[in-house]
């Protein structure tokens, strides 16, 4: 349903998704036309596709890496040379391949992808692991685990009956025509979750966002094997450690 | 009636060549040309695609948060592992493609062994290490639009801090295509995502960026 600048916040949420990709020029054609016209009729993505414009605009601001120092070529070269004379200290195999931080298809879980981990990151001999890191990876997924039910609960996951995610989208209401765009239904625990409000706040889309990131950077740290596993259940180590804490 | 909005509007990558501080960078794969003539034991070849793409490596480290110095490092390890990849390289991307995914895990690496010693700098503002000398006091000049009343040095400072604050993978991604002319595709296949991945972590760079920066982000009612 349409608001009177245009703006229809179904048809919002899908559109803004895009208008990166659409500033960037990846998207296909018949996408890019269907975004483009809906930021043709709306204003309120007009002006969102105008500030993600500026926030490009502001990266042009950052400056290239310096020149390097006098000598570079000749470092290289004789670091090459060392190469040629196998004197060079051996280096990894040169790595074309996603970065560390990519998720690379795991056996042990069905081919969903799993973070990458280096040669350094393999546990120690029985697949012990110090102390600190357990801990350090325990607090990281007690947080994480709270943070998200937190988030969760805002968002009404919690709110039925049945304990079943109750989330779902806003139905228009008769009568509601008028109302203005973005506005935000809180979730109404009087009814039992049976109608909550996906529509968020910004503050609500910046902590679900975050708390993505945070998932990112999970992923980080178990290629940094200070987690392992938190996808493959196997997680017996931890509950050691939670059971520990809570005894 | 607003009219359509063009893809690329005026928010295109830089054209290629903008910010590298040498000249122009190689036209369509002229790097994959070199590689295989080097492959085939033309050692100037290789000296050429040091040349050539040395700056685009420094400016990926140095605008991902590491030093000048640091970053050189990073181009020196680069091509020492392209010398040593010479008869593993097969020309089915684009050469710079290639090179590009290499430099991103230095980078990536760097910055997991400088957060395990938690003394990976993110304040490199204005002035600090590696700031120094007359390329870094250059901003290049490209904006589409003047920014006006601004200090220079403290907006540059205000966007290496919002960027420095992404989670590694926005700041690379975000890179990659925004300087390096790295398409959707490409950055997938550096951090090993798929396209939709690679969109939605772009989409989510630019919203933290957006809100990091809502001092300086500006808008126009009148988009089109």
């Amino acid at each position: 349903m349409s608001t009177m600048d245009g703006s229809d916040p179904q048809r919002c949420d899908g559109a803004r998704e895009d208008l990166v990709a659409l500033l960037d020029g990846e998207l296909a054609a018949s996408a890019a036309a269907a975004v483009s016209a809906h930021v043709a009729g709306c204003a309120a993505c007009r002006r969102e596709l105008s500030r993600l414009r500026s926030v490009g605009e502001l990266l042009a601001t950052l400056p290239a890496a310096p020149p390097p120092r006098a000598g570079f070529d000749e470092r290289l070269a004789a670091r090459l040379a060392a190469v040629d004379a196998g004197a060079e200290p051996a280096s990894p195999r040169p790595r074309a391949e996603p970065a560390p931080l990519a998720r690379r298809p795991d056996p042990r879980t069905g081919g969903a992808p799993r973070a990458e981990r280096g040669p350094a990151a393999h546990p120690g001999p029985g697949g012990a692991r110090p102390a600190p890191r357990r801990a350090a990876a325990a607090a990281l997924i007690v947080a994480l685990v709270v943070g998200l039910a937190g988030v969760a609960y805002r968002l009404g996951f919690f709110g039925g009956d049945d304990g079943r995610p109750q989330v779902t989208r806003t139905q228009e209401e008769p009568g509601r025509r008028d109302a203005p765009p973005h506005v935000h239904k809180r979730p109404d625990h009087s009814t039992g979750g049976a109608e909550l409000a996906m529509a968020l706040t910004p503050a609500e889309e910046r902590e679900l966002a975050e708390a993505l990131d945070v998932i990112e950077e999970l992923e980080l740290l178990e290629a940094l094997d200070l987690v392992e596993s938190f996808e493959a259940g196997d997680d017996a180590w931890l509950d050691d450690i939670l059971l520990e804490e809570k005894g | 009636m607003t009219a359509p909005v063009p893809p690329r509007a005026a928010d295109t990558p830089p054209p290629a060549g903008e910010d590298r501080g040498e000249g122009r960078p190689p036209a369509a794969d002229e790097g994959a040309t070199l590689m295989v003539a080097f492959q085939k034991g033309d050692r100037a070849a290789f000296d050429r695609l040091v040349a050539l793409f040395r700056a685009d490596v420094m400016s990926l480290g140095y605008r991902f948060g590491l030093d000048a110095e640091r970053s050189e490092d990073l181009a020196q390890e680069t091509f020492v592992r392209v010398y040593r990849a010479r008869t593993d390289y097969r020309p089915t991307a684009r050469f710079r493609s290639w090179l590009l995914r290499i430099a991103t895990n230095l980078v990536v690496s760097e910055a997991r062994t400088r957060r395990r010693s938690r003394t990976f700098s993110l304040d490199r503002g204005a002035g600090g290490e590696g700031d120094e000398g007359p390329a870094a006091a250059i901003v290049d000049g490209r904006t589409e639009a003047p920014i006006q009343g601004l200090e220079r040095a403290e907006l540059r400072s205000a966007v290496e801090a919002a960027l420095s604050e992404l989670p590694e993978n926005q700041r690379v991604a975000l890179l990659l295509n925004r300087f390096h002319e790295q398409s959707y595709d490409e950055v997938g296949a550096a951090l090993g995502l798929t396209l939709e991945a690679v969109k939605s972590l772009l989409f989510r760079a630019r919203q933290n960026l957006k809100e990091r920066l809502k001092r300086y982000v500006t808008e126009s009612p009148d988009e089109p």
